[in-house]
């Protein structure tokens, strides 16, 4: 565990968006104040926002990655100091295995959304550009965060930023889809929110002092959360201080942003609704949310009631994939039909998490790179597609491939990764997941390989109607294939998938000392329920199911 | 010594499959960036450089593994490609080649037939003019194709493989949409690519059941030669699932052949949908189903016979692989018989040699189903060639029922086409195909004669009788009879191709001839050399150290020159039932043939126009159903007298009656009915077997 690394370059990087945003409506108001003028123009920025983001990007690329040492299995960078002591709110971020590359595809997409909107933004620019450098930042938060309390405050700037996102410049129905956004992931969030009251008061019984950070730190006064006890079921104690209900507390916030069957509805539809820009963060970033947060908080924390919960939540990731993917089929917006698509591949991402080994945590851990960058791409693509015609309609396109043959060839590639073709970051991710699927129970596993099979040829068929065949729309014939700055965007996405999908190593050796991490805090707390003397615990420590019997 | 199992290290091996791969990664971004292609034929010239690499590097690869004594396997070792997991459940695969007897075989037919496809591509006029984007997409895909099929024989664990495999099946599927603007192919198209994803799912379930049974068992690798050892260590049978799952021991293997069995037939059933851009451009259609011919089929057999110690594990999988494979064999020659096209008579054809494969492999007798592909890559490639003048001779069209008597303008195509032709009906002691029918047929006499087994003997009979008489009905229905040439044709400008074609034709006659040589039967040479020489068949030989359960069944020489004999007769009979109905057409016979026809037409017609109307590829449903109707009643006056007599006689009944009803004479049902049915025998061996 590293020490303070002189140069605070987490922080930089965590705040250079945000505090560009309010550095601007500051100099507005100003300007305004002082001169009467309109404030700054829309174009500066979205020039100085389009700067601090590819700034943030190069500070990842330059500050973070030459700095972090794959074979650490611990936090590296860290920079811890005292916020709010009293109440365990302590500034507290790091990056290892699990974050790192999530921060990179962050700071890698949020300057190209903004290049993808470039011309699109007719209503308020300098709003737009405002919520879109706030999520930036209040993503980089959800995962550089290592206490409780600080995760949560930017998980509510997340979800806040995409519902003015949505609700703003969204399509037709933006008011209403924008609020089922928020009323989903809210209601989700608050039980999030109890859930961390709860812990607040069961460390400070235990610790003496307040403390909300997951791992004690020098500083800090009280004991990290990794270190409390925690009932596995709460026998004679009050049922709150179990670890099921807490699990289900974090887990039902996550779930919600996953987003899995039956808390999905809201998905599809704000995905849909969302500007381009913003449905391809919300399918990039917003929705890494719940599975980020069940790898580093819940499923660590809880253990017992998480390992406990695992084949009721793989049934369900079955049930969401071959739902997601049904759905997928009879969809007629293309936007919906990649929803779906996202939404089967966070199904795979589950599978691999709770399967508890190493495997399905390095897989899954890449897998939502994987998904970020692959969905991503289609939704711009499908954006692109959406500048020409003003429809997303699957029925008004077909032959694209005469007059857009780059975007076909793009979209192609991005569709097989998405489908997990060979050679893409698709495939190494779900390989990894299946391989750790078959770890768990052959059957699982089968029907996972089985969905994936499905997905693939519900997605071609929609790839054949949109590229291939005849020109039967007129207005399809004279459709100017994606420009260069278009390319420049897409490629930028399509590098890292190829590159995961040619030679996933580095990639993964990053990522599996901290999941071999994860797994360890796993079997020590699992080795601490059982201490507490619960009855159950201690069955759970000796049964196939711990994740104990399967460390090396 | 050097270890066995790890093999010496060549690092030349990288230069097989690299060169290929490099130029279509290159032509593919040339053409999608500049939207020019290269000017004067560039991409035809970057194409036949990388095979010529790759067939160089094959050849000094297998050079040094001959003169390498110490070991039986050259390795390439170049990087770790994916690491992940520790102890039992370590998931490692590196980016490795390895270069066994079995690959060796596989990489220089399949780099060395790349190498005259590409060259026949270059030099053949049917793919346009030089410089055309089309042009350069054809060298594109065929680069990409075979390099991944060299990947794919070349691999050294199963992570490769899957790369390969799929590499594979997409290049089938480019090639089958390589009009994406024609709605007929892009349809066409995506089932290749489903079933391409079905033949990966298989492979993929396979490799990842593979994975977790070598982790239980403490040595988590998937190095094909690792899991081999294991497998052969733990004694097949005892290397079980654990209680975890509940099935039983048995089934495991069983399962993992089944998946195996489904990728192969996965890869093999998009051999049907070579002939789709026929319609479009018959330059293309010859290269594609070379390209088929060449990667999917060797790929398809490739995997069976690398994973044949699986199947010597798991007998029952063999034996359903050898029924299916006899009724595959038979159902593809009996549309073959039945199809006026050239493209869809050699694409049923090639399906039907795969079935042959498949009962060979299945039958424990792999040398044979590779000897079987080894040759079929040569008189196939020759066929096509030789059909592909014809087609673009004619301008494009290549219904057999409006050519005729075009051997006296194509003499030397002729030659090569009777050539090719007897190679595939193994009617002449001359070539290769004759040697290898007979240890086919050989194979099949040996089959256990218990339950549905003792079909496969006299199906495989039945199937060489047909093949025979669609080779010979190819033959006469194109080069002899009365010339029926359309108006728009001229008899007079129907010439033989450029020498360069001709002597491309003339390697691949040559070889279907010499062919021979490398899998000699034993009995044939003990036969005419009086025994003294040992191991004539030198391929089996040869790859006794890779495949497993290669001795064959254990006949008396009595019985196995019977079965020869059978094999020899039926290609008689075939041959002189093509003579009967094409040649001499004696009047009693045609007027049965006509009773019996009209009798059976008017009895099935309805149902052949369903099912052509319905599965008909390259026609519309109206079009289908008045081509149905048209070649069935034989009263109509526009359908041709010559496939009209036979298509109506008793091939057609019995087409009709026992075939068309379970499978509409439509090898996709067929194929179809096949992955249904190992998709369901997967089933039943992971969720009921052993319970």
């Amino acid at each position: 565990m590293g020490p303070y690394v002189d140069g605070y370059v987490l922080s930089w990087i965590l705040f250079m968006p945000g505090v560009t945003a309010l550095t601007l409506l500051a100099m507005g108001a100003v300007l305004r104040g002082l001169f009467g003028s309109s404030g700054l123009p829309g174009e500066v920025w979205r020039a100085m926002a389009l700067g601090s983001s590819s700034l943030t990007f190069l500070l990842v690329l330059a500050g973070v990655l030459p700095a972090f040492d794959s074979e650490t299995m611990g936090l590296q960078l860290v920079e811890y100091a005292d916020w709010l002591p009293n109440y365990g709110v302590q500034y507290f971020v790091a990056v290892d295995g699990i974050n790192v590359f999530l921060v990179l595809l962050t700071t890698l997409m949020t300057p190209l959304v903004l290049l993808a909107s470039w011309r699109h933004i007719e209503r308020s620019l300098r709003s737009f550009v405002f919520f879109i450098l706030m999520f930036e930042s209040a993503m980089l938060g959800v995962f550089l965060s290592f206490n409780v309390l600080l995760f949560y405050l930017f998980w509510q700037l997340a979800l806040v930023s995409m519902y003015f996102i949505i609700g703003i410049w969204g399509g037709g129905r933006r008011t209403f889809r924008a609020t089922k956004f928020l009323l989903h992931s809210g209601i989700g969030s608050m039980l999030m929110w109890v859930a961390i009251l709860i812990l607040f008061r069961l460390n400070l019984e235990a610790g003496g002092a307040p403390s909300l950070d997951l791992i004690a730190q020098p500083g800090s006064a009280g004991p990290g959360l990794l270190d409390l006890p925690i009932a596995a079921q709460a026998n004679g104690l009050a049922w709150w201080r179990s670890q099921t209900w807490l699990f289900l507390g974090f887990a039902l916030a996550f779930a919600v942003t996953l987003p899995i069957f039956p808390l999905h509805s809201w998905f599809p539809d704000a995905l849909a609704e969302a500007p381009p820009a913003g449905s391809a963060l919300m399918a990039a970033l917003l929705i890494q949310m719940g599975a980020y947060g069940l790898v580093r908080f819940a499923m660590p924390l809880f253990p017992d009631a998480a390992i406990a919960l695992a084949p009721g939540v793989r049934s369900l990731a079955l049930v969401s994939i071959a739902y997601a993917g049904m759905r997928a089929l009879f969809q007629q917006d293309l936007k919906r039909t990649i929803a779906y698509l996202a939404m089967v591949q966070v199904g795979f991402v589950l599978l691999g998490l709770f399967s508890f080994g190493a495997l399905g945590l390095v897989g899954g851990m890449l897998g939502l790179v994987s998904r970020g960058l692959t969905v991503a791409a289609l939704i711009l693509l499908v954006g692109m597609l959406e500048d020409r015609r003003r429809t997303r309609q699957l029925g008004d396109f077909g032959g694209l491939a005469a007059p857009m043959p780059v975007f076909v060839l793009f979209m192609g590639l991005a569709l097989m990764a998405s489908i997990g073709v060979p050679g893409s970051s698709g495939f190494v991710f779900e390989l990894l997941v299946f391989a750790a699927t078959f770890e768990a129970g052959a059957r699982v596993g089968i029907g996972a390989c089985l969905g994936g099979l499905a997905m693939a040829v519900c997605l071609f068929r929609v790839y054949r109607k949109v590229a291939f065949g005849p020109v039967v729309m007129e207005e399809n014939r004279g459709l100017m294939d994606i420009d260069w700055r278009e390319r420049g965007l897409i490629l930028a996405l399509l590098v890292p998938i190829l590159w995961i999908g040619l030679h996933p190593n580095p990639w993964l050796r990053r990522i599996e000392p901290s999941t071999l991490e994860i797994g360890r805090q796993i079997a020590e707390r699992q080795a601490l329920s059982a201490e507490l003397g619960s009855v159950s615990a201690a069955k759970a420590g000796e049964s196939d199911s711990s994740f104990a019997g399967r460390l090396p | 010594m050097v270890n066995e199992l790890a093999g010496a290290d060549w690092t030349g091996l990288r230069m097989i499959p690299a060169p290929p791969l490099l130029v279509a990664l290159f032509l593919g971004l040339q053409l999608a960036f500049s939207r020019r292609p290269l000017a004067r034929g560039g991409a035809a010239i970057l194409a036949v450089l990388a095979m010529v690499a790759a067939f160089l590097a094959s050849i000094l690869s297998f050079a040094d593994l001959l003169s390498n004594e110490e070991t039986s396997a050259l390795v390439d070792r170049m990087a770790t490609w994916v690491g992940a997991g520790v102890g039992g459940s370590a998931f490692i695969g590196d980016l490795a080649f390895r270069f066994d007897a079995l690959s060796s075989v596989m990489s220089l037919v399949v780099s060395g037939v790349g190498l005259l496809l590409v060259l026949y591509a270059a030099r053949s006029p049917g793919l346009g003019d030089s410089g055309t984007s089309d042009r350069q997409r054809f060298f594109c895909f065929a680069s990409f194709q075979l390099g991944m099929s060299l990947v794919f024989v070349l691999a050294d664990n199963l992570f490769l493989m899957l790369i390969g495999f799929a590499g594979v099946g997409m290049g089938a599927y480019l090639f089958a949409g390589f009009h994406y603007g024609d709605l007929l192919e892009s349809k066409a198209a995506n089932r290749v690519f489903v079933m391409g994803r079905i033949g990966d799912a298989g492979l993929l379930i396979a490799t990842l059941l593979l994975f977790r049974a070598l982790g239980e068992a403490g040595t988590p690798s998937l190095g094909v030669e690792d899991v081999r050892a294991a497998l052969l260590d733990l004694g097949g049978l005892a290397f079980g699932f654990p209680g975890w799952t509940g099935f039983g021991e048995v089934a495991f293997v069983e399962a993992v052949g089944v998946c195996l069995l489904l990728a192969a037939l996965g890869l093999g059933a998009q051999l049907l949908f070579f002939a789709a851009p026929v319609r479009k451009s018959a330059g293309l259609f010859v290269g594609s189903a070379l390209m088929q011919t060449v990667t999917g089929m060797m790929a398809s057999g490739y995997l069976i016979v690398r994973f044949s110690f699986v199947f010597s594990a798991a007998p029952f999988v063999a034996e359903t692989m050898a029924v299916l494979g006899a009724a595959l064999a038979l159902a593809a020659a009996t549309v073959a018989c039945r199809s006026h096209q050239v493209s869809r008579v050699l694409a049923w054809s090639s399906l039907s040699q795969l079935g042959l494969v498949l009962v060979a492999a299945g039958l424990g007798s792999q040398s044979t189903a590779v000897f079987e592909l080894v040759s079929h890559a040569f008189y196939k490639g020759l066929l096509l060639m030789a059909a592909g003048v014809i087609i673009l001779a004619l301008k494009g069209e290549e219904d057999m029922r409006l050519m005729g008597n075009l051997g006296s303008r194509l003499t030397l195509t002729r030659i090569a086409l009777w050539i090719g032709v007897f190679s595939l009906a193994g009617g002449l002691p001359l070539t290769a195909g004759f040697y290898c029918t007979q240890q086919i047929v050989v194979a099949a006499r040996g089959a256990d004669p218990s339950f549905a087994y003792g079909l496969i003997y006299p199906v495989v009979l039945i199937t060489v009788a047909l093949t025979t008489f669609y080779g010979c009905r190819l033959i006469y229905l194109t080069l002899y009879g009365d010339t029926r040439l359309p108006p728009h044709l001229h008899w007079d400008e129907v010439e033989d191709p450029e020498p360069t074609l001709l002597w491309l034709m003339g390697i691949l006659s040559t070889l279907s001839i010499l062919g021979a040589v490398i899998g000699f039967p034993q009995f044939w040479a003990d036969f005419l050399f009086a025994g003294e020489i040992e191991n004539s068949n030198s391929l089996q030989y040869f790859l006794s150290g890779v495949v497993s359960n290669d001795e064959g069944p254990a006949l008396e020489i009595g019985q196995v020159w019977a079965a020869g004999g059978w094999a020899f007769l039926m290609t008689l009979l075939g041959g002189g039932a093509a003579i009967l109905f094409y040649s001499m057409r004696p009047d009693p016979l045609m007027a049965f043939v006509a009773f019996s026809g009209h009798q059976s037409s008017r009895a099935f017609s309805w149902v052949q126009r369903l099912s052509k109307g319905a599965g008909g590829k390259g026609l519309s449903g109206f079009e289908g159903a008045r081509a149905a109707l048209d070649s069935t009643l034989a009263t109509s006056p526009e359908a041709d007298s010559e496939d009209q007599s036979l298509s109506a006689g008793l091939l057609h009944y019995v087409a009709d009656r026992l075939l068309k009803r379970a499978q509409s004479g439509f090898v996709q049902h067929s194929l179809a009915l096949s992955l249904v049915g190992s998709l369901a025998l997967l089933v039943y061996f992971l969720w009921a077997g052993g319970v």
